[in-house]
């Protein structure tokens, strides 16, 4: 009697799967040809991700670190950089999985999509631009409208004010142009933040905060929230939270971090990312450097990492076991995969 | 006591009898549910946990529910509760899932969780008693997909 162990139904078993971390679930995945379904269907892994970006202790928030120079790439906890003074980071093994150079490298014309939990990556189709060289600035961002996850690239080419963007979508791994782009004129008037809304393509714009003087800014989401980062002073950083989305009134100022009087740190200002650690503790990456500050601004400690600590550019990422191919292409990946494999999907 | 206290009854599947008093029973939304509803005559069965788990449970209800204790005190019982053979375990999951009390039913599915994040398959198979129906061959396929999972 003692050593029966009551099966837990599905419902149940999906509870507890969709708690683990990407690693176990990967091992997981061969316990059987049920799990294997359980664990690849794209409701199971939509739920993982769900859960895995609304955990309040953000254990499944993950610091990516770029040495730009060897264009190695670690990662590391959140969490676990606010608890210790001193951790180890992991190597992601870029190079052997992926046989390209670089990821933001400006001297090559590819560009991967990459998904460093599980490892896997997509390599895209070249955007079509009239801009063969200049400045070019990438973003990344998930579609909910339409299920799908989107890149938009802006380009300029440092003679004209004219701006190009194109904006491409995983679901049709295609790129297409999006008209009425601001030139670079407006951009550089307006003092605003200008926005893409990546289900229709149509551009908005919002106010900064009125008390901003102009000079370096940062634009920063973390989690559903859009802060502004003032970083114009050189040791002192604002930090803005836009409480109502779009709404220029409602910037309200959090706190001013105080930023060690250490020159090497400055120059990285415009590279700063924020991370909420808990409820009361924000981690502040630049640099080279952790530092955790409370709410107030002060700072309560910093933390390294112990196996890296040259790098240039760092990013958060959450866990997932999203893949980067087109996500019809996986479903029917996944599908075929069973199939092979001989077994049904769960439902 | 207040003279408001109402003590509802509670049968398990063994037909063991517990009696407790209302405002700690509704710390199940499947009770409180019954309660609001009217539908609460003097026993409530409840076919699908046994004594043994029950127990378990109103320990941990009474526990959460005494005034004036500390939230250490509450990390440290917590801590101890879910110190216990996996059979229990999945067995309180089980009824805390029944019973409909999400704080619990977190609480024992992060404990399993703890214990096998860095398990092998073959000690998942084990736990929770699956059949590997996988020929070696396929196997070894997935493996090879996410050999780094393994090292």
């Amino acid at each position: 009697m003692e050593n029966s162990i009551p099966d837990l139904p599905t419902e149940l078993v999906i509870e507890i799967l969709s708690r683990l971390p990407v690693k176990s679930l990967l091992k997981f995945r061969c316990a059987s040809k049920s799990w294997f379904a359980l664990i690849s269907s794209p409701e199971f892994v939509k739920t993982h991700l769900s859960l895995n970006a609304n955990n309040n202790e953000y254990t499944r928030h993950k610091v990516m670190m770029l040495e730009r120079i060897v264009c190695s790439f670690r990662d590391c906890s959140g969490s676990s950089l606010c608890n210790n003074s001193c951790i180890e980071a992991n190597d992601l093994d870029y190079h052997r999985q992926v046989p390209y150079l670089c990821l933001y490298g400006s001297w090559v014309n590819e560009l991967i999509l990459w998904n460093p939990s599980i490892r896997k990556y997509k390599k895209l189709p070249s955007p079509k631009t009239n801009t063969t060289w200049g400045y070019r600035v990438y973003s990344f961002g998930y579609d909910e409208f339409h299920d799908d996850y989107k890149v938009v690239v802006l380009w300029n080419d440092n003679f004209s004010l004219q701006i190009e963007a194109q904006k491409y979508s995983l679901k049709g791994d295609s790129w297409r142009t999006v008209d009425n782009c601001p030139s670079m004129e407006r951009l550089s008037q307006s003092g605003s933040i200008i926005s893409i809304d990546l289900a229709d393509r149509k551009w908005g714009e919002m106010g900064l905060p009125c008390y901003w003087k102009g000079g370096r800014g940062v634009v920063l989401s973390l989690g559903s929230d859009l802060f502004f980062c003032d970083c114009d002073e050189t040791y002192m950083v604002d930090v803005w939270l836009m409480k109502e989305y779009g709404v220029k009134d409602s910037w309200m100022k959090m706190f001013t971090i105080k930023i060690p009087q250490d020159p090497s740190v400055y120059g990285y200002l415009g590279q700063i990312r924020l991370h909420m650690a808990s409820g009361s503790e924000i981690l502040v990456v630049f640099g080279s450097t952790f530092m955790i500050y409370n709410l107030k601004g002060d700072l309560l400690r910093s933390s390294k990492a112990i196996n890296s600590n040259n790098w240039a550019e760092a990013e958060i990422y959450i866990e997932s076991l999203v893949c980067p191919f087109s996500t019809v292409g996986t479903e029917d990946a996944t599908k075929m995969g069973l199939k092979s494999l001989g077994c049904e999907t769960m439902k | 006591m207040s003279s408001s206290t109402k003590f509802l009854t509670l049968k398990t599947c063994d037909d063991k009898k517990f009696v407790l008093d209302e405002a700690i029973a509704v710390r199940s939304q499947t009770i409180k549910n019954m309660v609001e509803d009217d539908c609460v005559s003097n026993v409530i069965p409840l076919p699908n946990v046994d004594s043994k788990t029950m127990t378990k449970v109103i320990e941990y209800w009474k526990k959460h529910s005494e005034e004036g204790i500390s939230k250490d005190m509450l990390m440290d019982f917590d801590k101890a509760f879910v110190k216990v053979h996996h059979s229990i375990l999945h067995a309180l999951i089980l009824a805390a899932n029944f019973l409909n009390d999400k704080e619990m039913l977190d609480m024992m599915c992060q404990e399993v969780v703890d214990r096998i994040k860095g398990k092998t398959p073959e000690e998942i198979r084990k736990e929770f008693d699956i059949k590997n129906d996988f020929t070696p061959e396929e196997e070894e396929e997935i493996r090879k997909e996410n050999a780094w999972a393994f090292e």
